[in-house]
């Protein structure tokens, strides 16, 4: 039997349900409004005699009927926007960044360092709306000599959320946030505070799997650093710039 | 701090309102030259491409909600497709297209099919026979008209007036033509007309992703147009177009 409509039947059969087509069953548009109505009844009367003027073999032709207008040879099959997107709704994702702090009067410029994975859930697939969440391991370190030189290392957790648009543009938003161990110049040992930082990504996605962005953020960086008095700690917040290279699975 | 925080907020929401404007880069599926099912297994070049209209100001697509495909339990069909890995339940919808006349309420639609591994080589004459086989049965077809809370039954005649082997897209297809009318005492009156086309894709049917070459269910993609007599000479052509118009991926 034809599996058109044996693939309904039998789907029928194991759900229980009506799965015709929304015609075939009466179906109703959400205004109320009724498509038209089957005209591709499957027959349910035995008694009825053949009317078919024609057999199937009479009718056919021999040479077939070839239809296409040839304009669509120049087009390809690559649609990059929507090639790009790895399929699936949960992706994995490894990120590695490098980056620029700024300084000021207390803390030397920095270069930061850190990459971790992350986990991609995919909100709204037309749109590539997508929910990033990771971790991110790394550290900042002080330019040259200085007085405030600082160094830290930190695991932070991500929370981005971004598009995959116009092509192969990427944009995410978030933020992260995690403790940090901060080792001061003048520290023997270190001290354990929270930083975080509010984080936009601009971003290419070259091979589709593959990314490369620019991180823009705002890195609340704590410090801490000894003095004749004591320990004093700081909080500054840095513009931070950064590349970052991502590979998605 | 209360200029960190202000600072903060204009930043997020200058970086959330970039992701607003670029995120909204259109349909999935009405993409900048031609409809795109959710498989790409094939495409419906516009008719009017600066309009992205697949078929002519005339026809009202259902089976969307703006650019949206309804997932509304009406429009989508439940059923077992064995895509390699044994049946496995799956939701798909029903229509790939699913388009109606607003004059003379004339439907026009597309629908993919995913096949019985048993049917992959079934050779497309066979299964538009059977095809018309299931459709007309004897050739009468009891047709229930449900109106409201009640029913009627016609009796439909049923005759094939076009049978012929095609090619579409590049695609081995069949294409056949019914004659529908309501069976009166003395006469068969010619209601409606319905033409139907079988296409066999390139690709195989994967519910979860992209069409392929290799992996997933055999499938077929079935066009059909169906109008009232009258005016299925002024709708035919448009079928014919849409035909022309209907590329198949390799």
């Amino acid at each position: 039997m034809l599996v058109i409509l044996g693939w309904s039947t039998v789907a029928q059969a194991q759900t229980g349900h009506d799965l015709a087509s929304p015609w075939q069953r009466g179906h109703r548009t959400p205004s109320g409004a009724a498509p038209s109505r089957p005209r591709t009844d499957p027959a349910t009367s035995a008694e009825v005699q053949d009317l078919r003027a024609l057999s199937s073999a009479e009718a056919a032709s021999a040479a077939p009927r070839v239809y296409g207008d040839g304009d669509g040879d120049s087009l390809g099959w690559d649609d990059p926007e929507r090639d790009l997107q790895p399929m699936g709704m949960v992706h994995f994702v490894l990120m590695a960044q490098v980056g620029y702090l700024a300084g000021n009067d207390e803390f030397a410029e920095a270069i930061a360092v850190s990459g971790g994975p992350a986990l991609d859930f995919c909100l709204w697939p037309t749109l590539s709306l997508h929910l990033r969440v990771g971790l991110r391991v790394g550290g900042h370190g002080p330019f040259g000599v200085s007085s405030r030189r600082l160094s830290d290392g930190y695991i932070r957790g991500t929370l981005l959320i971004g598009v995959h648009a116009v092509q192969l543009v990427s944009v995410r938003v978030g933020a992260e946030l995690g403790p940090e161990i901060v080792f001061a110049s003048e520290s023997s040992s270190g001290n354990l505070m929270a930083g975080g930082a509010a984080v936009a990504q601009l971003g290419i996605r070259p091979g589709g799997h593959f990314e490369l962005a620019l991180d823009l953020a705002i890195d609340v960086r704590p410090g801490d650093e000894l003095t004749p008095l004591g320990s004093r700690q700081y909080t500054y917040v840095a513009p931070r710039v950064g590349a970052m290279l991502a590979v998605t699975f | 701090m209360r200029s960190l925080a202000r600072r903060f907020a204009l930043a997020t929401l200058a970086c959330i309102a970039i992701a607003c404007v670029a995120g909204c880069n259109g349909s999935a599926y009405f993409r900048p030259h031609a409809f795109v099912p959710p498989m790409r297994h094939y495409r419906l070049r516009y008719a009017e491409p600066s309009a992205r209209a697949v078929l002519g100001p005339d026809w009202n697509i259902l089976n969307f909600r703006g650019e949206e495909i309804r997932q509304t339990p009406d429009w989508v069909t439940h059923a077992r497709i064995d895509e390699g890995a044994g049946p496995r339940a799956r939701a798909i919808p029903t229509f790939d297209l699913f388009a109606e006349h607003a004059h003379d309420g004339s439907v026009l639609f597309v629908m993919t099919v995913p096949l019985a591994p048993t049917m992959a080589r079934r050779d497309l004459r066979i299964v538009a026979h059977e095809f018309i086989d299931e459709l007309t049965g004897s050739a009468i077809a009891v047709v229930r008209r449900v109106r409201g809370d009640s029913s009627e039954e016609r009796l439909v005649a049923s005759r094939v007036i076009e049978d012929t082997e095609a090619v579409v897209g590049g695609a081995d297809a069949y294409l056949f033509t019914l004659s529908r009318g309501v069976v009166g005492s003395a006469s068969v009156t010619s209601s409606h007309l319905s033409t139907f086309v079988l296409l066999r894709p390139h690709r195989r049917f994967r519910g979860g992703g992209l069409a392929d070459l290799e992996d997933g269910a055999p499938m077929l993609l079935l066009i059909a147009l169906d109008a009232v007599a009258e005016r299925y000479d002024a709708r035919r052509p448009e079928l014919d177009a849409l035909l022309d118009r209907l590329d198949v991926r390799p």
